[in-house]
């Protein structure tokens, strides 16, 4: 188990800096995600770890070694590719003890470890076919149990779930999870999928035009996104502006033009009265009430129409419109287990605690 | 029967396409080789291999076949040695010049090997150029000079491989740039250093287009007639047959040499076939993977080593052209007097006026053929369900294995006393070899502009009433223009510098074509070379000019006429 951390690594493809000083600290062990948008710089960034391209600023250390000047095959970081990469002229067996034979092990000691990955991903039945007669999950299970056979110091995925249809995307998650916690190799896990991050990870880095927007826990991201990009990019949020009212101690009260907020906020975030700032709310923590004609006079409350319902079965998504003497405004919530139907029309009152109100860093929200 | 119908398109408009296209090949293909084969296996109507016998027990022939097997060993190897670097630095490296180089590279394939040799010839003569120079700089004893073309053997390897090496790159470079180069960075995670990379991933995936480049390098080198033929390296095969021609009728152990290129040729390309065709891994780009740009020194270095291979390959035409505009040359580095009375005897003498004369008619004859032939079997192999369809694909490529040599030789002996005899007027047998040698190359520049035009706009044109003839002309034929275009252009072209059929078949001064007289002239004391030359010059001017348009047409898909 090793460390890897990035500091201020920069890699620009001409003008334009796919990787813009990042740094990064992945624990021992650890399964980190590097989420992000397509052309973000996620992948750049993997390349950088796996030695494919050098970055033109920062260092990248494993453990107490600098790589910057090591070439990819003195790494010892194996990386899964997106596509697999499986050789198509080598059998299973073939591809899976390549590295192994690079390492000039014995063959028994190769057949053995072989074996064992093969049994690790479950594909011991496999060994003498050719990448070209299995199907994509099994192609991806073998380029894991490659990338694993030479015992890495660090586990690269590049998306190595995106080529697999839905059922096999759930069941492969299970499978690495599984795999991970068996073997705690360091990895580092690029996706597009926020589920798959949230679902997976021990931290996720969130990326945005090649730089590192917040780093923390999947309930971290979740509960307390640092920036409005985070909020909708993980989960998703009905984002409202004001103006700060009033603080006075862990609470203070935003008035926007919906309605007033009222929200809790910690000593940290330094909030100033009349200053301007933002507050995500997940459509989850909105509360539909379908009693149109009650009254409404407190804080986190306000009058919507429907204008559109996707009813999922388990969960039904509502798209709102909010009437205010300003304008009109659009909110989505996310009703569970819904029996009382809504319909397209209905006239309802939106409620939310002043706990599930996410306070967005004012520097922060106006990206 | 019914099922046959069910099956395939039975129709007039069917039936009467491939059975002319059935008959054709039958008559020019199929038969002058199984004429052939016939000649060399029975006497007297009863099978023998005695012929092949007598072959192996004459020691000449047996010092042509290893000469032969030499030459083209060790041309492959030195296009080889060529290419696979400049494959290389040309695919994953950008440096200075790189697409002026990629083109220059190219210039070679303007000029058959044989008129570049005629420009060698003068270079390295006993008191040629290049001996010339090095007395000149004190380099040379006056007295004693080196003859270069003593070393035939080397002569001919370097002549072929500087024209061979472009269409080794073209064949490597299409092999190189469809490897997945994920595939190297996954072996690369897994510890490979770049050496091993190159060997056990890249090289095993890439070895079907280093195999074709190997072969069809092997199999011209193979069967070249014309390089040997100027250097007088005689004790070849491909010379060898041609002095058999005159003989055809009479003597069999012509047929059996013949018979054993066809099998060295065919084996050779079927093999190449299998192997290309075996393993089609769909490539997956990556974005991110970039060719490496080479800056500074390290570019500059490469760019002047490319330079200096292109300066390299063109000394033997850029020979020809002074050799064609010296009054005379000997006895010094540069002509030390310059004419164009070389270019005025090209119209004024009778055998290069009526060369070129017949060499336009010929090819421009022979090119509709292609046309007409390409089309035809490129629509019924694509557009129609035929029975047999693989087989009339394996014979329309068949003479991408039979070297002219065996083709030319074939049409003496079984067309000998019939209208189409070469000794009476080899017009028509020169335009149907012309034709059937270039067939595979017209072919597959129709299907591929087939395959690419959808069915569902013939169904269309069909749909509005016009009748599959009409759609074909109306519809297809507009959209695949730019591949006939291209494919005739080339036919043309090589048409124009066929060298073996013409020196074979061509037995008579009335029917020489310009390679014929290209070499009838070279071999004249006096002022024939600098004829010759200046007949070469004006080859490559109308072979540069087709491939400029050719490639015009195609844009960047040129590269794909000249691959295996």
């Amino acid at each position: 188990m090793v460390e890897v951390k990035l500091i201020n690594v920069t890699k620009m493809f001409g003008d334009v800096a796919a990787v813009d000083k990042v740094s990064i600290t992945v624990a021992p062990g650890e399964l980190f995600f590097v989420l992000g948008p397509s052309g973000c710089g996620k992948t750049t960034l993997l390349r950088l770890i796996a030695g494919f391209i050098n970055p033109d600023e920062g260092e990248i250390w494993f453990g107490d070694r600098l790589m910057n000047e090591i070439p990819a095959h003195k790494r010892n970081a194996a990386m899964v590719f997106q596509n697999y990469a499986l050789f198509p002229h080598m059998t299973v067996f073939e591809n899976v003890a390549y590295g192994l034979r690079l390492r000039k092990l014995g063959k028994r000691e190769i057949a053995e470890r072989v074996e064992r990955c093969l049994e690790l991903v479950r594909m011991s039945d496999a060994k003498w076919r050719y990448p070209g007669q299995l199907s994509g999950g099994q192609q991806q299970r073998v380029a894991l149990a490659r990338a694993l056979a030479v015992q890495p110091d660090v586990l690269l995925l590049d998306e190595p779930l995106s080529n697999l249809d839905a059922q096999l995307r759930k069941e492969m998650r299970h499978e690495l999870k599984r795999i991970h916690s068996q073997l705690r190799i360091t990895t580092i896990y690029v996706t597009h999928d926020q589920k798959e991050a949230l679902a997976m990870a021990d931290r996720i880095a969130v990326m945005r035009s090649g730089r590192v927007v917040q780093v923390g826990t999947p309930y971290e991201l979740y509960r307390k996104p640092s920036s409005k990009y985070v909020a909708e990019f993980i989960g998703d949020a009905n984002v409202i502006e004001g103006v700060v009212q009033k603080v006075k101690g862990d609470r203070a009260l935003l008035i926007t033009p919906l309605c007033a907020i009222e929200c809790h906020c910690d000593a940290a975030t330094d909030l100033i009265e009349g200053m301007r700032t933002a507050v995500a709310i997940r459509p989850e923590a909105v509360q539909v009430a379908l009693a149109f004609d009650a009254d409404i006079h407190a804080a986190n409350e306000m009058r919507a129409k429907v204008i559109d319902v996707t009813y999922m079965g388990d969960e039904e998504l509502l798209e709102l419109s909010v009437k205010q003497a300003y304008g009109e405004w659009r909110m989505r919530a996310l009703r569970t287990n819904p029996h009382e139907r809504v319909l397209v029309g209905d006239e309802v009152i939106l409620k939310f605690d002043p706990s599930d109100v996410i306070l967005i860093p004012p520097n922060e929200h106006d990206e | 029967m019914n099922r046959l119908f069910r099956d395939y398109d039975i129709k007039p408009d069917v039936v009467f396409t491939v059975g002319a296209l059935v008959a054709f090949l039958a008559a020019f293909l199929i038969y002058p080789v199984l004429y052939s084969l016939r000649e060399a296996f029975f006497a007297d109507g009863k099978f023998t291999v005695e012929f092949f016998i007598l072959l192996f027990r004459n020691p000449t022939i047996l010092t042509c076949i290893v000469n032969s097997f030499k030459v083209a060993v060790v041309s492959t190897i030195v296009t080889m040695m060529i290419s696979m670097p400049l494959t290389w630095v040309m695919v994953r490296y950008k440096f200075p010049m790189q697409n002026v180089l990629g083109v220059l590279l190219l210039m070679p394939l303007i000029l058959p090997p044989f008129v570049g040799a005629i420009g060698m010839k003068q270079l390295l003569a006993r008191y040629g150029a290049l001996n010339s120079l090095l007395m000149s700089i004190g380099l040379m004893d006056r007295l004693h000079p080196i003859d270069w073309l003593a070393m035939g053997f080397w002569c001919i390897v370097i002549a072929q491989a500087l024209h061979l090496y472009p269409i080794a790159y073209l064949n490597l470079a299409a092999a190189l740039s469809s490897v997945d180069r994920t595939l190297e960075e996954a072996a690369q995670s897994l510890g490979a250093d770049p050496m091993r990379r190159f060997l056990t991933v890249t090289l095993p995936l890439m070895f079907p287009g280093v195999f074709a480049a190997c072969i069809l390098t092997f199999i011209f080198a193979f069967t070249d007639l014309g390089t040997p033929l100027i250097f007088l390296y005689t004790q070849v095969i491909p010379v060898r047959i041609f002095s058999m021609v005159e003989t055809a009728t009479e003597d069999p152990t012509g047929y059996a040499l013949i018979v054993l290129v066809l099998v060295i040729t065919s084996v050779l390309f079927v093999t190449s076939k299998r192997l290309s065709e075996r393993r089609q891994v769909a490539v997956v780009s990556v974005s991110g993977i970039v060719p490496k740009q080479l800056i500074g020194l390290k570019g500059c270095i490469v760019a002047l080593i490319i330079s200096a291979l292109c300066l390299i390959a063109i000394v033997p035409h850029a020979c020809v052209v002074l050799n064609s505009l010296a009054k005379s040359w000997a006895m010094s580095a540069l002509p030390s007097e310059f004419t164009l009375q070389h270019y005025e005897a090209l119209i004024r003498h009778p055998i290069t006026t009526v060369s070129i004369r017949n060499s336009f008619v010929y090819s421009l004859a022979s090119t509709s053929l292609d046309i007409i032939l390409g089309v035809a079997l490129a629509y019924v192999l694509t557009r129609r369900r035929i029975p047999f369809r693989g087989l009339l694909d394996i014979i329309a490529m068949m003479p991408l294995a039979i070297p002219g040599v065996v083709l030319a030789f074939g049409y003496v002996g079984c067309y000998a006393g019939t209208v189409l005899d070469p000794r009476i007027n080899a017009a028509p047998l020169l335009i149907i070899s012309y034709a059937v040698r270039r067939l595979p190359y017209s072919v597959r520049a129709c299907y591929a502009g087939f395959q690419q035009v959808s069915t569902t706009l013939e169904e269309a044109s069909m749909s509005l009433g016009a009748s599959p003839l009409k759609t074909t002309v109306k519809v297809t034929l507009p959209l695949i223009y730019a591949h006939l275009v291209a494919g005739a252009i080339l036919t043309f072209a090589f048409a124009m510098l066929e060298v073996s059929d013409s020196l074979i078949l061509a037995l008579n001064p009335s029917n020489f074509p310009m390679t014929k007289a290209i070499y009838v002239l070279s071999k004249r004391v006096g002022d024939g070379p600098r004829i010759a030359s200046a007949m070469g010059v004006l080859g490559m001017v109308i072979l540069a000019a087709s491939l400029a348009a050719a490639s015009k047409a195609l844009g960047k898909r040129f590269g794909e006429l000249f691959r295996a």
